[in-house]
């Protein structure tokens, strides 16, 4: 394997790379990069078996300038966070790989390194992922969608379908639920896809997700999405990512969403988020971060009481109110998390009764979303 | 006027109650003499002789039986032995009396275990107007109402007394004074009779060459601090016959910190779903006495100990909320398992729950009737007050690997002696 490269692609790519290496792991060779050399193109790999990260780096045909120019084809596994760490630290703009049995040379200006390398055929496979059916959307709505998701999802397995948010396309909308059986939170959008393509379900763990999100671009570029066999990948640019997905059946939430409801109000995002971490501030010592709403026709009331500290309250005016006066608690954290994802003026809160589920909903969006809330329910009061 | 503190300690506590409660040694015994006693041991199990020796008489203590020896080895010292089993409830029992007999003579005073309380008590003052008087009267009341030997140290403080208790044991009468202000009788003691030390005993005799509590307290504080930390004051001050701790009247009814059970399984365990169904068991128990005391956990921890109790774990792991409900912690714990199991053959298992908090709401769910399983909770610790634990459980419980009927039987591991 022989190849020369441009120093700030191979950079770039191992920075992402690295993110997937794992931090402990009983196989050595997951701390290794895969670098293949093609007869156009560099394949690097990381895979700890949960996610894999393929990051293709090739010459552009519109671009003048060369990136890349292999001489040899071959293959070899390099610690990958030792590599970044070389590579950050050369002298000069173009790097030489050059590969004898498992030992790679690399030299840029008068610098040259001797590494020992892995068996690249003791790399385990990614898996093999058909790319017939898929959907497209940009990236930038995905990185959202998910924003919007994943923050609801269950961090203890005692339920392991929980700790992932839940996928699934019909119709060309994909819909998004995450929840941790405290709250819920579900996302429908329209997306394209290529011979009607449709999965009933697909979930994809809290901890992926989180990685994939420093990874998408917040761009309009698109990402296409495919299922195969226990896997999800996710494509775009030159960037392949692979993620197990979590076995097992979630819960039918078709049943859990109320429809009718007794109190409806529609009030200010920003107002009622800084109201209730006003009131939060009270509410930490307790394991629940109880507050207290009180919804009447023309106020609705904020209050914490913590027996150490005080008691705090705040009234604002919704913007519009139906239904009868309700009283109930809830936990605030729960309640700053379903806000903070709503990026309209107002939010629509639907009440059923201090015992079940309340609705957020954002006012006038194009958006599909639906958060759901259920309140704490107070032993001593 | 000050306070004089007293430690009172009960002779073979265990050994004692079962000596005191066999009529054929009432005749003989004697409050002044040990060896009118038989040379009799309380063993785990009796039927086996690799069971272990829990509490000796001063007879038996005499032949060279200590306490944790294994039986087989206690009867080749000594054949004639009389072996009983344990009655934990008796012993229990019995110690609640004691310390109410205590509490009579000394209305200032602290349990500190079950064989053992601390009191205090005014000096100078009419009412105990001769301390050592006023313990022998305690002595002899303890004698007489159960017939059980106690020994009692006084001094100036809590620590103080501790440490004048273990001379208590080895003089005549059993009683020690230390009045206020004479260092010199603590001061000749050997630097292994600082009580609560543990190996800290060891460093100060290696390596500052202190032979004696009083070699301690001519020793530097800032050269104790250096070496100990924190512990340097402690040891300092205890060194200089100074301990500021107070009695607690209440220190046993103070709000528990952490809940925690074990057990000692009859055989080494190799299934999981075994394993599983002594963990649930233990955890149900945690769970009751949580609710008893309306508590809730934020931190489950297991215990392991492998085969031949060789090795083993313990790790916690903390909860995203507080619980006290069985159902809820139980999928933890069973993580905790698979993670940390090497999947040697399971001796004994523990389970713990603490980061306690005040019970207080109950977050609602989407996929469970949060209000209908308190209630069910509720009704089950009604139903186990009024009729006892074995009155409802699990099916898992009437499996090979249940062991909480077994458990009914006994107090801390071993027999209660209530049919």
């Amino acid at each position: 394997m022989q190849f020369v490269i441009k120093k700030n692609e191979l950079l770039t790519g191992l920075q992402q790379i690295v993110r997937v290496i794992p931090s402990r792991t009983t196989k050595p060779i997951l701390y290794g990069v895969k670098i293949d050399a093609e007869f156009n193109r560099i394949r690097m790999t990381a895979y700890d078996l949960e996610i894999g990260l393929e990051i293709l780096i090739e010459n552009k045909d519109q671009e003048q300038v060369e990136v890349l120019q292999v001489e040899e084809p071959g293959s070899i596994v390099i610690n990958a966070k030792f590599l970044l760490e070389i590579i950050r630290k050369l002298p000069q703009q173009l790097v030489r790989f050059n590969l004898k049995n498992h030992i790679a040379t690399i030299q840029s200006g008068a610098a040259i390194y001797t590494l020992n390398g892995l068996d690249s055929r003791e790399f385990p496979l990614l898996p093999q992922v058909d790319d017939d059916e898929k959907l497209t959307m940009a990236s930038t709505l995905l990185l959202q969608s998910i924003q919007k998701t994943v923050y609801a999802v269950a961090t203890i397995e005692s339920r392991p379908t929980l700790t992932g948010v839940h996928f699934k396309l019909k119709n060309d909308i994909l819909t998004l639920t995450g929840t941790d059986s405290h709250r819920l939170s579900n996302l429908k959008i329209s997306v394209d896809t290529l011979k009607e393509y449709s999965f009933e379900e697909a979930i994809m763990p809290g901890k992926t997700l989180q990685e994939l999100l420093r990874i998408l671009p917040a761009s309009e570029e698109m990402v296409e999405i495919t299922l195969a066999d226990h896997q999800m990948l996710i494509r775009y640019d030159n960037i392949h990512f692979y993620s197990r997905l979590i076995e097992g059946t979630y819960p039918d939430i078709s049943r859990i969403i109320p429809e009718t409801f007794r109190t409806s109000i529609k009030i200010g995002t920003k107002n009622l988020i800084e109201s209730i971490e006003r009131a939060a501030l009270l509410a930490r010592e307790n394991d629940n971060h109880v507050i207290r709403l009180h919804l009447r026709p023309n106020q609705t009331e904020i209050t914490s009481t913590s027996q150490e500290l005080g008691k705090i309250s705040e009234v604002i005016e919704p913007q519009t109110f139906q239904g009868e006066e309700l009283m109930l608690a809830c936990n605030a954290r729960f309640m700053l998390e379903s806000l903070k994802t709503i990026d309209t003026e107002d939010v629509s809160i639907q009440f059923t009764g201090p015992g079940s589920a309340f609705i957020i909903t954002p006012v006038e969006s194009d958006t599909n979303h639906l958060q759901l809330i259920l309140p704490v329910r107070l032993n001593h009061a | 006027m000050t306070l004089i503190y007293g430690l009172v300690d009960m002779q073979s506590f265990y050994a004692s109650c079962e000596v005191a409660s066999r009529r054929e040694f009432t005749v003989t015994r004697r409050m002044d003499r040990d060896d009118s006693d038989p040379a009799l041991v309380v063993a785990g199990d009796p039927a086996r002789r690799s069971g272990i020796i829990l509490a000796a008489t001063p007879p038996a203590k005499a032949r060279g039986i200590t306490t944790a020896m294994r039986l087989g080895e206690a009867l080749r010292l000594a054949p004639e032995l009389v072996v009983v089993a344990p009655r934990m409830r008796l012993y229990i029992e019995t110690s609640a009396r004691i310390q109410q007999t205590i509490r009579e003579h000394f209305p200032l005073q602290e349990q500190f275990s079950v064989d053992e309380s601390f009191f205090a008590f005014p000096h100078p003052s009419t009412l105990f107007c001769d301390p050592v008087a006023a313990a022998r009267g305690l002595q002899q009341a303890i004698w007489d109402q159960f017939r059980i030997r106690c020994r009692i140290g006084l001094a100036p403080n809590k620590w103080m007394a501790k440490v004048a208790n273990n001379v208590a044991k080895t003089v005549a009468g059993g009683i020690v004074w230390w009045p206020d202000g004479d260092l010199l009788p603590l001061h000749e003691l050997h630097v292994s009779k600082m009580w609560g030390l543990r190996k800290r005993a060891h460093v100060l005799e290696l390596e500052f060459g202190a032979k004696t509590i009083g070699d301690v307290s001519r020793i530097s504080r800032g050269a104790l601090r250096d070496r100990f930390g924190t512990w340097g004051d402690v040891i300092h001050r205890w060194s200089h016959g100074e301990d500021p701790s107070p009695i607690h009247p209440d220190a046993y009814d103070a709000p528990h910190k952490s809940y925690s059970h074990r057990v000692t399984l009859p055989r080494d365990f190799y299934a999981r779903d075994e394993v599983a169904t002594v963990i649930l068991e233990l955890l149900d128990e945690v769970c009751r006495r949580l609710r008893h005391a309306g508590q809730r956990g934020k931190r489950v921890g297991l215990g392991v100990t492998y085969a031949r109790f060789e090795g083993g774990f313990y790790r916690a792991r903390a909860l995203t909320s507080a619980h006290d409900d069985a159902r809820a912690i139980y999928p933890t714990l069973l993580a905790l398992l698979d993670q940390h199991w090497s999947g040697d053959g399971i001796r004994a298992v523990g389970v713990s729950v603490d980061d306690l908090k005040t019970a207080a709401d109950d977050q609602l769910s989407l996929f469970e009737d949060i209000p209908k399983r308190v209630q069910l909770n509720r009704t089950i610790d009604l139903i186990h007050e009024r009729y006892g634990k074995t009155s409802l459980y699990r099916a898992a419980s009437l499996t090979a690997a249940g062991q909480l009927l077994s458990r009914s039987k006994k107090i801390g591991g071993h027999w209660s002696g209530t049919p």
